[in-house]
This record gives structure tokens, sequence and C-alpha cells, in this order.
């Protein structure tokens, strides 16, 4: 053990150093590690178990690792008559998707007109927006509900994507931090050789929020992912579920009888349920994991400033 | 733009037409002065239409829903003449057995969800910010924000199968301490139900709270910790005294965004769907087995719950900027 020895006037307390970190840094790190291992192993627990076969999860004492990675749950789950896996991971795909890209549009068009063009109504537009967030929402799903169903929106993926878009109070909020925060002699110099708004908006702002556009992207991306409460409610028919509600419906219903006992006895349904959480969760968690630096990045940049 | 005599005596002078383009000219400007640059308008246009049609009106509607007895099931009710009813619904509403049940059981969840998710993500926060660019410490502000991105409807399912009293990996564990023999049966027993519903949420969304107290965390200067340190200041006085006080805003922030846990959904709806019985049917799920399950869909009923809860959850609203204030110390 090392132990550095301070020669300074106002001498500062003599602190134990092992390995470049004292006690206290030591402990914090510690605590650290007991709540990744805590985040991480639900998780891990659960892709672990979709490589199960029923023998090794029926069994008194659960293994952290799976005898070998045994696509059994996942061959059962995607050639399951009846219920279309694939069709919901497309549906999935199909809403989120086509949701991001018209929020982000939405977001940075009017968090751009918010933040610098200047128009009656503006401020007063924007404080409305704000404070809707705080009006008591009496029974809006069910007014939702009535209200598209009359629009025929309702048992309807393009419903969805109109809805989960139409929430923009938050995303243009960090959109009109992020152009406010601009410096405009920019956006000044390109007016003054004759862009027009538009333009300005396209070639000069745009490119330098992108890291802000990238953030909202994600947030929106992981909220409609696995949004299930508004799809639960609006979706009836199975061709349109989109996966989120679907595979939980899934994994909440019985093993069917209809297989041979054979093939029965290498499932069981928690490893069905668990591959189907997998497939389920992997988009979210890459592009998270993937985007994460700018995710980060743009947090920092003080785009959220209190 | 001259606004003034000496244009429109100009223009009178060289005859009819152009007094009336001057004349135009000024009505114009006057417009630009009052209105501004309309392709503010044609920018913010789609978005706040969207949002107005989507966010606004099922507002209103479904405020007058509170005040009738609409029933989803009985077309004819859906008209606020026919059926409105003034304060009928809130008259059942305080005998009704199940609600006041569900009232006791959200608030008891709240209590169980709400501080330690909240001291959790506030001690994580504070201790990645302490550790600076240490690797540990990047690795947990990633890793602890995975729970929030992982689909609800996945979290509880994983969570079930954690659950399980025979196979689940929890009771596993809990039996390798010396002191327990037996785990609990987390989702049959009314007694836990409610404990594990709170467990899972509150892995879910403690990396959310902590991402917004690490953002605080980061932007507090550091050289105040360097002056109390020189000062003598422990640790803890550290944290007691500077970051505390300088993540006000912040708590602030997550208690009225957090008003919404009494109408939590869809946690409940998926993990236990109320049971065992009704050990945790929260408030929001009663709303919603009224208005979308049971009998006949009495949707102005459950309007009228949500919006009690809301007012509750906007005086709640009210009474933390009353008394946390919007300010940070620091």
């Amino acid at each position: 053990m090392m132990a550095s020895v301070s020669t300074r006037a106002n001498a500062m307390p003599r602190r134990t150093i092992l390995l470049g970190f004292d006690v206290s840094q030591w402990l914090a790190m510690l605590a650290l590690a007991v709540v990744i291992v805590l985040c991480v192993f639900p998780f891990w627990w659960t892709i672990s178990s979709s490589f199960k076969t029923a023998q090794e999860i029926l069994v008194g004492t659960p293994k952290l690792f799976p005898r070998s990675l045994n696509m059994v749950n996942y061959d059962y789950i995607l050639s399951f008559p009846g219920i279309n896996y694939i069709g919901m991971f497309v549906n999935s795909i199909y809403v989120t998707s086509f949701t991001v890209i018209l929020y982000c549009i939405l977001c940075v068009t009017s968090g751009y007109g918010f933040a610098r063009v200047d128009f009656r109504g503006r401020d007063a537009i924007f404080l409305g927006l704000v404070l809707l967030l705080f009006v008591p929402q009496a029974g809006g799903l069910i007014a939702l509900y009535e209200m598209m169903d009359k629009l025929g929106l309702r048992n309807n993926l393009n419903g969805l994507v109109l809805y989960f878009a139409s929430q923009i109070t938050v995303g243009a909020f960090i959109m009109r931090q992020a152009f406010l925060n601009l410096p405009r002699e920019l956006e000044d110099a390109a007016r003054i050789d004759g862009a027009h708004t538009f333009q300005v908006l396209w070639h000069i702002a745009i490119p330098m929020v992108t890291s802000a556009v990238l953030v909202i992207t994600i947030l929106e991306f992981v909220n409609v992912w696995g949004e299930f409460l508004v799809t639960y409610t609006m979706i009836d028919n199975q061709q349109r579920m989109t996966a989120a509600v679907g595979y939980a419906m899934v994994a909440a219903s019985v093993v069917t009888p209809q297989l041979s006992i054979a093939h029965l006895a290498n499932l069981s349904i928690y490893g069905t349920s668990d591959a189907s959480a997998v497939i389920l969760l992997l988009p979210a968690v890459l592009i998270y994991i993937g985007l994460q630096k700018w995710f980060v990045q743009g947090m920092l940049e003080g785009i959220l400033k209190f | 733009m001259s606004v003034g005599k000496s244009s429109v005596d100009q223009a009178r002078a060289q005859g009819g037409v152009a007094t009336l383009r001057e004349f135009g000219r000024q009505v114009q400007a006057v417009r630009k002065q009052r209105w501004g640059d309309p392709t503010g308008y044609l920018l913010i246009g789609p978005a706040v239409i969207l949002y107005v049609v989507f966010n606004v009106y099922p507002v209103f509607r479904g405020l007058e829903m509170a005040f009738m007895d609409m029933q989803y099931l009985k077309p004819a009710s859906a008209n606020f003449f026919t059926s409105f009813n003034g304060l009928g619904n809130y008259e059942v509403m305080f005998q009704d057995p199940e609600f006041l049940h569900a009232l006791k059981i959200s608030v008891e969840f709240s209590l169980l969800y709400l501080p330690p998710a909240i001291i959790l993500a506030l001690l994580v926060a504070v201790l990645i910010g302490a550790m600076g660019q240490n690797s540990v410490a990047i690795v947990s502000r990633v890793v602890m924000y995975i729970p929030v991105v992982i689909p609800i409807s996945v979290t509880m399912l994983m969570f079930k199968s954690l659950y399980d009293p025979r196979l689940g990996y929890l009771n596993y564990a809990l039996t390798r301490l010396p002191f327990i023999s037996r785990g609990p049966d987390w989702l049959s027993d009314t007694k836990w139900a409610l404990v594990a519903l709170a467990i899972a949420t509150i892995w879910t969304r403690f990396g959310y709270f902590g991402l917004l107290f690490l953002i605080g965390v980061y932007q507090i200067n550091g050289e105040l910790y360097e002056a109390a340190a020189m000062d003598g200041a422990s640790n803890f006085r550290k944290f007691w005294h500077i970051t505390i006080p300088a993540l006000r805003p912040i708590f602030v922030l997550i208690l009225v965004l957090t008003g919404g846990i009494l109408s939590a959904t869809q946690e409940p709806l998926i993990l236990t769907n109320g049971g065992p019985g009704d050990a945790t049917t929260t408030l929001g799920l009663y709303i919603w087995n009224t208005a979308f399950q049971i009998g006949n869909l009495r949707v102005g009923y459950a309007a009228s719950m949500s919006l009690l809860l809301g007012v509750v959850q906007i005086l709640f609203a009210f009474i933390v900027f009353r008394f946390l204030g919007l300010k940070s110390d620091v």
C-alpha cells in the first residue's frame, strides 16, 4: 500500500491511496458496481433463459448460463401457427419509424418557428403548449378513443402514428432550446445574402443542432417502440397489433396442447416468453447503446439547462 | 418604409392607381408590424394543429364526460344534454368501495415506489458525478438508463419470471442467504404483490430520475467543492450543503412529473392485472377497467375519476412549487 503525504502548508489530511484511488472512491465504485449488476441482471437472466430448454428451466436450482445456445424457444415462437410474430414485429417497425420521422419534422420546424421567427402570438402559443402538460387528463384516453373511432383512425396503425407524433411538447421544447443557443451571426449573414427562412433552416440551423435532433429521436423511438397502454386500448385486430402488446398477450396465455408431447417436452412457458421478450427488447436497447454517446453529449451540451 | 403625408401627397400627385398602390404598401407595413413574419405560422402550423386535434380536444371532451352518465355501450348516452347528471358521478364515487380501495392501493404504491426511486437515483447520480470520467462512472451512466429503454411489457414479463416462487431467480438467491429459508410468493401473496410491483417499477424508472439528477450534478461548479474542501468540509457536508441545494429545481421537476404515478395503469395491468384479487388494483387500473373492460363501459364515471386524479396532481404540483420554489440556490 502506498501512502502519500501532503507537503502543502495548509496540510490536507493524509489519504491512503491504493492503485490511484482513495478509500471513498473505492467505496463509490463498489456501490456503482452493485447498481450496474442489479440493472443488468434481470436483462441477462431473460436472455440466458431464452436459450434454455424446459429441463434446464424446471429445475430446483436456476443456473446463470444456459447449457448451450439452444434455439428451441425461438423456433417455436417464430413458427407457431395462428400467432404472427413476424407480422407484429413488422407492425412495430412501421409505427415506430413513421412516428419518429414525423415527430422529428414537426419538432424541428415548430422549434425553429418558436425560437427564431417573430410572429404574433408566438410566446403565448408556446406557453399554452407547455402549460397543457399540467392540465388534468380527465378521461383523455377515453375521449381519444371516442374521437379516433369516429375518425376511423382507431383500429389503425396510421392512427397510432398520428397520435404518437402529435405529442410534440417535449420535442419542440428541446429543439427550441437548441435553436435559441445557436449564434445569430451565421443566420444573419445568410439572410443578408438573400436566403429566406426555410433555406436558413435547412442549410444552416439544422446541421448545427444534430445532437439535439438525435436526443429527441432516441427518446421518441424508445417511447413508441415499447408503448403499451394506448396501443392495447385502441387496437383489437390481431393483424394490426404491435409487438410490444402482442408479445405480452401471447406470453400471458398458456402453451397450446396442439403440439406433440415430444416437442412440448423441450419447452417451458418461461423459455418461450423470454425468447419473445428478447426479440422485442433488442431494437430499443441496440439503438440506445449505439446512439447513447450522442444522447449523453446532447444532454451535457446543456440542452436541458435548468 | 415612410408612412407619412409626403408619400401620400406624392402618390396623389401621380394620379389614381399610384394612390392605391401606396395605400396597399402602407397596409402591408402595418400588418407586418402587428402580425410579424407569417412563415412562423407555416412552421408551427402542422405541429400545433395535430397537437390540438389529438391532445387538446380530448381534454375538453373528457371534462364534458366527467359530468355525464355516459356509457359507451349505450350510444344514446353520448350526447351531453341527454345524460348530463351534474355531480352525480362524484356522489357515486365516494360511496363506491372499489374506488376507495383502489385509492388506498394507489397511495400505498406511491409511498412504496417514490422515496426509494428518488433516493436511489440521487445517490447514483452523485456517485457518478463524483467519479468524474472514470470508466466505472461512464458504464454506470449508460447502464442505469437501460431499464428505462426496455419496453414496459418486456420488463414486467421479466419480473414475472424472476418472481416465480419456485423457478424464479429471486427466491433462489434469497434462500442462499443464511436467515431465509423460503422466499415469499411474490405475485400470489396479497401482502407482497404490491411490493413486487413497486420493486419492478423502481427498477424500470430510477434511471430516468438518475439522468435528470446527473444533468444537474454536472452543472454544479466544481470550484464550490474545492473551496469547501479547503475549509475542511467532510464529504457528507459537501453533499448536504452544496449538492442538495443545487439540485432543488430537479427535485421540483421530478416531483411534479411523478404526480402521475397515482394514475399508473400499465404496470399493474401487465404484471398482475390487479391481482391477486384486487391487491394491486391501482386507481389508474380501476379507471381503465371501468372505461374499457367491465359491464356497460361507464366512461362518464371513469372520466370523473380521472378528473379528480388530475386535480389532485395539479394541487400536488402547486404545493411542490410553493414550498420548493423554482430556482436553484447555487
